[in-house]
């Protein structure tokens, strides 16, 4: 059956990020009322590192259950995660751990133990900083991923398959990357084909949509495309949506509309989850 | 004193891959008082081996004057401290270890023994009885287990234990299992064949370990921790 590759030291899987650094990301983002789209990207995408170093950090250290990479597309095209480079666009979870730019200290609220409520205060690490400039050359960006995801089932032929997340205000300006899509999406590890999430930051003020099945509810074209362009979840992944509370119908895909996408980490199967309010 | 009419021995192996040092499974018991444990760390959660072995060891053997699962969350405390440097350990220590847990009390009455067990999650009991078919606690069924069972948490809100309670004749047998081995049991019994006898009869951990290895190669049983208990009724 595919998608059910154990994720081991020995065998990690790949997690690649498409990051969306355009101008047209200064704009507002319907999201988060005040902040702007690029300030939405550059959280998320803290989030989503940071969940994934959570995941892996064992009392004895990071286990290197990931290889995680983050291609940044805007002015230029690259690999844009410390530690990574053209040559070597993939690093491992531990040494992303290791590589915040800086921590801030933040604020959450967390049961007491004792059936209340008390404020804790964290360190969250930062790895990118809000940017927004030049063009969108979404199509170069996921060509790229299939080069990068092509080499790591090179190495690792029976991995879990990559999966790679792009977060973009969905306005591609050098080529319509539907073919590139489905190029990425036709790569396959023993266990199956590639996936291809997207997470789409737009300036509308709606609310969002998580796994839809379909684009009928979707605002514009550009929606439209990043749906048609993302995977259907796997059955895995589908059932730890619907365990998640995530409304799934249908052949739910790997897309959100102004909607959180750090849900995903979760569903990767390491071994037991620990789920929200456990 | 009577000799204790239980006998009791236990297993434990390591996921394939993994050193006995990161193995989360814990798996204690203590045929004299009668009390014995088996819990599973959440390998998504910090320290989880540690908490597992805590409780189970606070179990078995409850220390005098205080609630045995308030030691075991003080025992995971002082042993993880508050040495975390890193964000992530930081992090990680604070939301807790979290682990799933199975606890067994075994009273010897007039001819025959009550037990009563407690449980959160999906570590299991089966209940081994002449004549019966082989009954388990807390899940019923090899479709029930998932990768985010109920896990109890060396910090935070409590989820309550489940509990059941039986008795037993001499002759008959409990067995206490986590999550993989327990999954193979169940639908070995959906399948008309119950391996938990063929089980019973494996005395020596090499013997086991070999047992777990060939059965993980066929595909019958998934790579995890895995640890067995076995208590048997003698006299």
């Amino acid at each position: 059956m595919a998608f059910t590759a154990e994720i081991s030291r020995t065998n990690p899987a790949c997690l690649l990020f498409l990051v969306d650094q355009s101008s047209s990301m200064d704009k507002p983002f319907g999201g988060q009322p005040g902040k702007k789209k690029s300030e939405g990207v550059a959280d998320a995408i803290n989030r989503l590192l940071q969940n994934l170093v959570l995941k892996c950090a064992k009392a004895d250290g990071v286990r290197d259950y990931f290889h995680v990479g983050v291609i940044g597309y805007g002015q230029k095209v690259k690999p844009c995660l410390a530690g990574t480079s053209k040559d070597q666009p993939l690093a491992p979870i531990s040494t992303v751990a290791n590589s915040p730019i800086r921590l801030e200290q933040r604020m959450r609220v967390t049961d007491d133990g004792a059936g209340g409520l008390v404020e804790q205060t964290f360190r969250f690490p930062i790895w990118f900083e809000p940017t927004a400039g030049g063009k969108t050359p979404m199509n170069q960006a996921v060509t790229l991923a299939r080069e990068v995801a092509a080499e790591f089932i090179a190495v690792y032929p029976d991995s879990f398959p990559p999966l790679v997340i792009n977060l973009t205000d969905g306005q591609p300006t050098d080529a319509n990357p539907l073919a590139a899509a489905v190029a990425l999406k036709a790569l396959k590890s023993s266990d199956g084909n590639v996936l291809f999430f997207n997470a789409h930051l737009s300036s509308e003020e709606s609310a969002p949509i998580c796994f839809p099945s379909d684009e009928t509810g979707l605002a514009d074209k550009y929606a439209k495309l990043l749906f048609r362009m993302s995977s259907i979840l796997p059955p895995k992944l589908m059932a730890a949506a619907r365990d998640e509370g995530f409304a799934i119908s249908g052949p739910a895909r790997g897309f959100v509309f102004n909607g959180d996408l750090v849900s995903v980490i979760r569903f990767l199967d390491i071994g037991t989850r620990v789920s929200p309010g456990r | 004193m009577n000799p204790s009419p239980l006998r009791w021995r236990s297993f434990l192996v390591p996921k394939a891959g993994h050193s006995a040092e990161e193995c989360e499974d814990a798996i204690d018991g203590d045929p004299e008082s009668g009390r014995f444990a088996v819990a599973d760390g959440a390998s998504e959660s910090y320290a989880a081996g540690e908490w597992a072995r805590y409780l189970v060891g606070a179990y078995v053997r409850p220390p005098l004057g205080t609630d045995w699962f308030a030691a075991a969350r003080e025992g995971w405390q002082q042993e993880v401290g508050s040495a975390a440097l890193s964000w992530y350990a930081e992090d990680k220590l604070a939301r807790g270890a979290h682990a799933t847990f199975l606890g067994l009390s075994v009273r010897p009455a007039r001819d025959h023994v009550e037990w009563e067990a407690i449980a959160v999650g999906d570590a299991c009991l089966f209940v081994l009885a002449a004549g019966a078919p082989p009954i388990s606690f807390p899940i019923a069924r090899s479709s029930e287990f998932t990768s985010a069972p109920v896990l109890v948490s060396s910090r935070g809100a409590w989820p309550g234990w489940r509990t059941e309670r039986g008795t037993l004749r001499p002759g008959e047998t409990l067995l206490l299992a986590t999550d993989a081995l327990a999954q193979f049991l169940l639908k070995s019994s959906d399948d008309g064949e119950f391996a938990g006898p063929s089980l019973m009869g494996l005395e020596e951990d090499d013997d086991f370990a070999l047992w777990v290895a060939m059965t993980r190669d066929q595909g019958r049983l998934r790579n995890d921790d895995v640890a067995l208990g076995v208590v048997e009724v003698v006299a």
